[in-house]
C-alpha cells in the first residue's frame, strides 16, 4: 500500500439547489492511517461530507479539499485515487467477481497475467478464495460487500471511503464483517473514512468519531471521549442511553426528588438548578436497608436481556430512570429498590450553551 | 384426471376464439399456395404465386430490410444516448424527462397519415430528398424511436445506473469508459428488446410509408397493398406468406429477448 495520506477539509460547505445548506462550512482533518467515522442520523451531512472527500460532490465556493499537500478540490473522483465501498454494493452485474475486482486494474492497463495474480491475492484477503468466476447474482449480501471491498482495494487507493457498507446486511453478518473489516483496516494502515448511523459500528471501527448534527460537527473525539464525555445533549442522547436528572445543587452532590447524585462540580455553587447525566450501566442496585442506597425508586418494568437486565425505575421524575445490571436476580414491578451512582460516572455538560431545542 | 363440465365449456370457448383469430391467417397462407382459391384446395397446390411475387416485388423486400436496418442504426445512435440522458436527469422522473418522453410518443399517437402529410408539406419541395429512401427512413425513425427509448430507459432506471457509474468512476474510469464499459452492457437487455421492436415495426409500417412512398421507394407492406389492389388474390396472399416468414422469427426473438431481460437478476 502507498504511504498513508492525510486529508483536510477547509471551510467546506455544500448547498443543493436553492435549499438550506446540507453542510455548514466545516473544517476537518483526517490523520494518516486512521479510521475516521462520520456518525449521525440521516440528513446530518455525513454522506455529503464523504462525497465531498470522494469527489462525487464539490464544495460551495471557498471550500478546499486537501489530500496531503495536494489541493484536489477541483478534481473529479476518477482523478483522486480513492477506493469506495457503497451501501448497495454497486457491483457490476455484467461482470464476474474476478472481473469486478480487476475493473480498476484494467482501466489502469495492468497486464492480464499480473491482474490474475492480484485478483487471487485480493480474494484471499477478503476470504473469498476460489470464487473469482462466480456471477454477482450468485453471491450472498455479505459476499457481495467483500467483493466490493476487494474491488476498492485492488487499485491501491490512497484513501478508502465506506458509505454505510454494512447497513444492507442482517445483524449477525454485520458483526462478522465488521470484525473482518476492522482487522483489515488495521493491517493495511490505510486512511479510511467510514459513514454510518450505527453507533455500535462507529465505536467498534473508529479511531476517532465525528458526530454530526444538521450539517454541523457536534463533536470529534475517540469513541471513549464521545461516550464518556459527550460535548452536547445531542451527542449524549445519540450515543448510547443516558439518564438525565434535574435537581438542586448542594455541597458535593445534586439533590433530586429520589435522593442524591454525587456531583463534584456542585462544590461552592449551592442551591442552583442543575442537570446531571449518567449511563444506565453505571447505576448500582443496592439493598434498601444499607447505608449505601442514595436514591430510591419503584420498579416499573424489567427486561431480561440475557447478559444483563434492564429496569425502568420510577424516581418521581418525568422520565423513568433506566438501570442496567449484570447481577443475576429477579426484580418485580412495583418493588422498591435502592440505587446509587459512583461519582466518576456522573457527567455534566461542560457549558449549557443554549440550543434552540433538545431532543427527547 | 377428471375435469368438470365447466372446464370443458371454457376449453371449447377458448378454442373457438383461437380458431376465430387463426383461421383468417391460415386461409390467407393457403390462398397463397393454391392454384385457384375460388375453385378451392382441390385445384391443387403451387408455388407459382410465391415465385411471381418474388419476381415482381423482390425489390420491396430488400428495400424494407434495408430501411429497417438503417432505422435500427439511427434509433440506436439517437435513442440509447437519449435514454441515458433522460435516466441521468433525476433518474428519469423529472418533469422535463416525462414531457420529453410524451413528446417522443406523439408520432405513435398521431395517425401516420397526418405525420406523413406534415413531412411532405415541410420537406416535399426538396425533390431529391422527397424521392429517396431517406425520406421514408425519417418517417420510420419518428415512429419507432420511442420503442427504442422506452425499454432502454426502463432498464437504466431499474439497474442503479447512477451508483454503478459512481463506482466505476471511483476506480478511475472516465466518462467514455463508463458509458461503454458499464452503462451499455447493463442496459443490453433493454437495447436488445428495443432493437427487435424497432426492426419489426419498421418492416411492417404501412400508414406513414404509404403516404411517403414513390413507385421507386415502395416497401413491402405498401407492395402488399398494391398486390391486393391490382392482382389476383393468390398473389397478394403469397405476398403475405413471405411477409409472415420474415416477421415471425423476429417476433419469436422479441419474446425471447424480453424473457431474458425479465429473468435477469438485479443487484
Amino acid at each position: 500500500m502507498n504511504s498513508s495520506l492525510s486529508i483536510k477539509l477547509r471551510q467546506c460547505a455544500k448547498t443543493f439547489g436553492s435549499g438550506a445548506p446540507a453542510l455548514e462550512p466545516i473544517d476537518l482533518e483526517i490523520h494518516p492511517g486512521e479510521t475516521l467515522v462520520l456518525l449521525g442520523p440521516s440528513g446530518c451531512g455525513k454522506t455529503t461530507t464523504l462525497r465531498l472527500i470522494a469527489g462525487l460532490e464539490f464544495p460551495d465556493a471557498g471550500g478546499r479539499v486537501l489530500f496531503g499537500d495536494d489541493d484536489v478540490t477541483d478534481l473529479p473522483i476518477e482523478k483522486r485515487g480513492v477506493g469506495m465501498v457503497f451501501q448497495n454494493y454497486a457491483l457490476f452485474p455484467n461482470m464476474t467477481v474476478g472481473e469486478n475486482i480487476a475493473y480498476g486494474l484494467k482501466i489502469r492497463k495492468m497486464p492480464a497475467a499480473e491482474r490474475a495474480a492480484r485478483i487471487d491475492t485480493l480474494l484471499e484477503m477478503v476470504h473469498l478464495q476460489g470464487l473469482g468466476h462466480r456471477r454477482i447474482d450468485q453471491l450472498s449480501g455479505g459476499q457481495k460487500q467483500r467483493v466490493a471491498l476487494a474491488r476498492a482495494l485492488a487499485v491501491e487507493p490512497r484513501v478508502l471511503l465506506l458509505d454505510e457498507p454494512l447497513t444492507a446486511l442482517d445483524a449477525k453478518l454485520r458483526e462478522t464483517l465488521r470484525a473482518d473489516l476492522n482487522q483489515l483496516l488495521r493491517k493495511l494502515g490505510i486512511t479510511a473514512i467510514y459513514v454510518t448511523h450505527d453507533q455500535g459500528e462507529a465505536m467498534a471501527l473508529g479511531d476517532r468519531i465525528v458526530v454530526m448534527e444538521r450539517g454541523k460537527i457536534a463533536q470529534i473525539g475517540t469513541p471513549q471521549d464521545i461516550y464518556y464525555r459527550p460535548a452536547s445533549e445531542f451527542v449524549a442522547d445519540f450515543i448510547g442511553t443516558m439518564n438525565r436528572v434535574s435537581g438542586v445543587t448542594r455541597v458535593g452532590h445534586l439533590q433530586i426528588p429520589a435522593g442524591i447524585v454525587p456531583l463534584a462540580t456542585a462544590n461552592g455553587k449551592a442551591d442552583q438548578q442543575a442537570t446531571a447525566m449518567f449511563r444506565p450501566e453505571d447505576v448500582e442496585i443496592v439493598p434498601l436497608d444499607t447505608a449505601g442506597a442514595e436514591m430510591f425508586g419503584d420498579v416499573m418494568s424489567t427486561f431480561f436481556m440475557g447478559d444483563r437486565t434492564r429496569l425502568l425505575v420510577d424516581v418521581g421524575a418525568d422520565m423513568p430512570m433506566i438501570v442496567e445490571t449484570r447481577r443475576r436476580g429477579v426484580w418485580h414491578a412495583g418493588e422498591r429498590i435502592g440505587l446509587r451512582v459512583p461519582e466518576h460516572a456522573v457527567m455534566q455538560l461542560p457549558v449549557q450553551h443554549f440550543s434552540g431545542e433538545t431532543r427527547s | 384426471m377428471k375435469h368438470s363440465l365447466r372446464f370443458y365449456l371454457q376449453l371449447t370457448f377458448t378454442l373457438l376464439v383461437c380458431a376465430f383469430l387463426i383461421v383468417p391467417v391460415v386461409l390467407s397462407v393457403l390462398a397463397g399456395v393454391t392454384e385457384n382459391f375460388f375453385v378451392g384446395l382441390s385445384s391443387g397446390f403451387t408455388l407459382r404465386w410465391v415465385a411471381q411475387v418474388w419476381d415482381t416485388y423482390q425489390m420491396t423486400i430488400w428495400r424494407s430490410i434495408a430501411i429497417a436496418l438503417a432505422c435500427l442504426v439511427v434509433t440506436l445512435l439517437v435513442g440509447v444516448p437519449l435514454a441515458y440522458m433522460l435516466a441521468r436527469h433525476q433518474g428519469g422522473n423529472s418533469r422535463l424527462a416525462r414531457v420529453f418522453e410524451e413528446l417522443l410518443m406523439m408520432p405513435v399517437a398521431v395517425p401516420g397519415l397526418a405525420t406523413a402529410l406534415a413531412l411532405i408539406m415541410a420537406y416535399g419541395q426538396y425533390r431529391a430528398f422527397r424521392g429517396s429512401l431517406l425520406f421514408i427512413l425519417v418517417g420510420h425513425v419518428l415512429f419507432t424511436l420511442p420503442f427504442m427509448v422506452r425499454p432502454v430507459l426502463a432498464v437504466m432506471q431499474s439497474s442503479q445506473l447512477a451508483v454503478l457509474e459512481e463506482a466505476a468512476a471511483s476506480l478511475g474510469a472516465g466518462a467514455r469508459q463508463r458509458f461503454f464499459g458499464v452503462v451499455i452492457p447493463n442496459a443490453a437487455s433493454g437495447i436488445l428488446a428495443g432493437a427487435l421492436m424497432v426492426v419489426t415495426l419498421s418492416i411492417g409500417e404501412f400508414n406513414i410509408t404509404w403516404m411517403l412512398h414513390t413507385p421507386l421507394t415502395m416497401t413491402l407492406p405498401v407492395g402488399l397493398a398494391d398486390a391486393y389492389a391490382s392482382m389476383r388474390l393468390e398473389v397478394g396472399s403469397a405476398y403475405t406468406l413471405i411477409f409472415l416468414l420474415m416477421i415471425v422469427p423476429l417476433l419469436v426473438a422479441m419474446q425471447w429477448a424480453t424473457q431474458t431481460s425479465r429473468t435477469r437478476v438485479r443487484l
